[in-house]
């Protein structure tokens, strides 16, 4: 820093006699606003890196607390296994097609399959990877993602193809008395 | 004197660096934490806040090293 031993007169309204001064020692193209920022660029740097690395640090301390909090958030979920409903009557889900409903909740799509050979499967429609909607194509026998061309076993809802590497969620289905039956959410 | 103030300013920009990309690797670590809820793994999601208060903890050791050399 540069200071010197006389107060400027244009240092400020008092005379800042205190502050260190630059371009009082005689040049006189010191540009003005030196007189109201009276610091040298060094001091400027040192204090600015400084104040920087102080900022990074609380920025370090706040993204450690989210993660923290996105851990707490992740242990203390609990999965809707749901409840047993009754979903749709299995004389409108001929075979090679489809019906789709909601489960566990109305905020949960799923969808029932009813496969050749007469096998019913039902999975939830979110895909593994991102969440988008999956649909079936039962003319090439797979479950697809179209957001980022995931795809599924529509046997086992297992990933087979595509960014996903976790399989679908299963919903365990019943029929009684002719009416297909969602008893819950499958544990994995 | 013009030595120590060099070697210091280097020190200092060398701790920034280091501080920049902890900080990018702590936001990775906070979207992985994130995904861990979005996934329902609360494994992934534990082992990335942990990596990231490691992190936050060395950083802090090494500014306050820095600091009372």
């Amino acid at each position: 820093m540069t200071a010197t031993d006389e107060p400027h007169a244009g240092a400020g309204p008092s005379g800042s006699a205190d502050l260190p001064c630059i371009g009082c020692d005689g040049s006189e193209d010191a540009p003005l606003w030196h007189d109201e920022f009276p610091l040298t660029s060094s001091g400027e740097e040192q204090v600015a890196r400084r104040d920087f690395t102080r900022y990074l640090l609380a920025a370090s301390g706040a993204f450690a607390a989210g993660s923290i909090g996105a851990a707490a958030w992740a242990s203390m979920q609990r999965t809707n296994v749901g409840e047993p409903r009754r979903i749709v009557e299995l004389s409108a889900v001929p075979e090679g097609t489809d019906h789709l409903f909601r489960y566990p909740s109305k905020d949960d799509p799923a969808i029932l399959l009813h496969l050749e050979g007469g096998e019913l499967r039902a999975f939830s429609q979110r895909c593994t990877h991102l969440g988008c909607v999956v649909f079936w194509q039962p003319e090439q026998d797979r479950l697809y993602c179209p957001c980022h061309d995931g795809v599924f076993n529509p046997v086992s809802g297992d990933a087979v193809a595509g960014p996903p590497d976790r399989p679908l969620t299963r919903i365990d289905v019943d029929v009684r008395n002719g009416v297909v039956w969602a008893k819950g959410i499958e544990e994995a | 004197m013009k030595t120590s103030i060099r070697a210091e300013r280097r020190r200092s920009g060398g701790l920034l660096v280091y501080l920049i990309l902890l900080v990018s690797l702590q936001t990775f670590l906070l979207v992985v934490a994130l995904e861990g809820i979005a996934a329902h793994e609360p494994d992934l999601a534990r082992n990335a806040a942990i990596l990231s208060v490691v992190l936050f903890a060395s950083a802090a050791g090494l500014r306050w090293f820095v600091r009372h050399d």
